[in-house]
């Protein structure tokens, strides 16, 4: 029950009964109250307005003002089947397009299906864009690269299809390595063997989440929105904090995967194409960013291979 | 809200004595309430990572588990108690996904909950809206959430808190004292005065605060 001897400011109790008017569908005026409390009328004529716009800009539910994916979400919610593609799970959304795992049914075959969601063809050049993605992607043909299976529309949603991999998000890997970097600066100078053994095998993991994320790669796309990292597909991406990500797989001597990755590569007009390269990707070095320093000497005590672009 | 107001003490009652049917339904009364102050608090970085539901589902499971405990001496209104292990769950959640950098969730407040628009934001809200027919219109309303978003966030924290939870969670003066845990009259004066800030900042943006009512 409400303490009446508690002193509220009357303003405030005022605002809230009017708020509370407001919010009940009704459309109380501010006359009526400065009329009716002539001696508060100049904090109501100042305020009240206020009051309303905050309550105008209280996102509703459903609000299609939301967040990109709900309004997504909201038309591609029930998607279960595409074709011969039988809907497994979503694996990652971007500006461009939702991906999951998907079942070719006929095939019996595990892919990624890549879905454009219905309001981006809205405009004809995102379509235009998603085909020559599709095509750019279909024309090539290297280990490292994820194959394209086909690309196709059914029910008004367009969609092409690649091999499914197994691996981890990029935002993971990265998270991983930042986690690395900083083990191995605490136990550069007097870690023991065995532990600096178990350090590296830890990066031969990691450097297959990698792989598999390099593999997995999206090509251009660069996201609208950047307000999402696709979970597992994610390969040179738009980060919403690190900028442009860009990956590069490197191999030393040993024949051990080393990974070498910029966390904020910035790739002005990257957005035809892949970074799919050979090559530690060219662009500002970050020293304080997450790749581990590979000045020091590796466990078998050789020094790791120069990166072949290394300036 | 007609649902959520109704007096929930028959149905606590019985969920209580073990009712999962009662309890259930109570839950959902205040399903979307929730989940909405979920979204308000969830931290930028983790939209699209985390689901509001997963936050939800891991309060429920605690809020049934101590049910009985809360009903033996209630310190504070049902919603209010909800709205405290929802909340801790989504600290939870922060402290798993930022470890170290996290902030406490209470401290920002999102009403946009798209990127922030850059140079144009009604023509980058209108291409991300789905649809056509409100675009514009949601464009402008995208336009003026950032816009007060940015009013809020370059608040005192006190008063983006005491804003958000009269306007955001729509929370009464009293319910917004309980959450402070101070006075109702202390409640009642502190909003006044962020709201005072708030309009000063909003008026200074022109005609912002005309045509609304």
């Amino acid at each position: 029950m409400p303490d009446s001897s508690e002193a509220r400011d009357p303003v405030e109790a005022l605002a809230e009964e009017f708020v509370n008017r407001h919010r009940r569908g009704e459309k109380p005026l501010l006359q009526e109250y400065i009329d009716k409390y002539p001696h508060l009328a100049e904090d109501i004529r100042d305020l009240f307005p206020a009051l309303l716009k905050m309550e105008k800009v209280r996102p509703q539910t459903g609000d299609v003002t939301g967040e990109f994916t709900d309004a997504v979400n909201a038309t591609e919610k029930k998607l279960e089947r595409l074709g011969d593609y039988r809907i497994l799970r979503e694996l990652g959304r971007g500006g461009m397009g939702i991906v999951y795992e998907a079942e070719q049914e006929s095939l019996g075959r595990h892919v990624a299906l890549k879905v454009l969601p219905h309001h981006a063809l809205l405009d004809s050049k995102h379509l235009q864009r998603f085909h020559r993605e599709a095509k750019a992607a279909a024309r090539l043909h290297h280990t490292n690269i994820v194959p394209v299976y086909g690309v196709g529309a059914d029910d008004g949603l367009h969609y092409y299809v690649r091999q499914f991999i197994h691996g981890m998000g990029l935002d993971e890997v990265l998270a991983d390595l930042k986690r690395l970097r900083k083990a191995r600066s605490k136990t550069d100078v007097t870690l023991p063997n065995r532990k600096l053994t178990a350090i590296k095998s830890e990066e031969n993991l990691t450097a297959a989440g990698v792989a598999a994320a390099l593999l997995t790669g999206e090509f251009g796309s660069r996201s609208m929105d950047g307000a999402r990292l696709p979970d597992t597909l994610t390969g040179p991406a738009f980060h919403p904090t690190e900028g442009w990500v860009g990956v590069s797989r490197e191999s030393d001597s040993s024949g051990s995967a080393l990974i070498s990755a910029d966390s904020s590569v910035h790739l002005p007009g990257q957005t035809g194409t892949s970074t799919l390269t050979e090559t530690r990707p060219r662009g500002r070095e970050h020293p304080d960013r997450f790749i581990p320093d590979r000045s020091g000497p590796l466990a078998d005590g050789k020094q790791p291979a120069a990166p072949a672009s290394a300036v | 809200m007609t649902a959520e107001t109704a007096d929930p003490s028959e149905l606590l009652r019985r969920a209580g004595a073990g009712d999962s049917q009662a309890l259930s339904e109570l839950l959902t009364r205040y399903r979307d309430r929730l989940r909405w102050i979920v979204r308000l608090r969830l931290n930028r970085r983790l939209q699209g990572r985390v689901d509001p539901s997963d936050v939800i589902q891991e309060a429920y499971l605690e809020i049934s588990k101590n049910l009985p405990e809360y009903l033996r001496d209630p310190k504070m209104p049902f919603f209010l108690w909800l709205r405290y292990i929802t909340g801790q769950k989504l600290i939870a959640m922060h402290r798993r996904h930022l470890g170290a950098q996290m902030r406490d969730p209470d401290q920002e407040v999102s009403l946009y909950r798209g990127a922030l628009p850059e140079a144009n934001s009604v023509s980058l809200a209108a291409h991300l809206l789905g649809h056509l027919t409100s675009a514009s219109r949601a464009a402008i309303r995208a336009e003026e959430q950032v816009q007060v978003q940015e009013a809020l966030n370059s608040l005192e924290p006190i008063d983006r808190e005491i804003l958000a939870l009269r306007h955001f969670e729509m929370l009464s003066n009293e319910e917004t004292a309980q959450v402070l845990g101070i006075k109702k009259s202390a409640a009642s004066n502190r909003y006044m005065r962020a709201l005072r800030r708030m309009k000063g900042i909003l008026a200074a943006i022109p005609g912002f605060l005309e045509n609304d009512a």
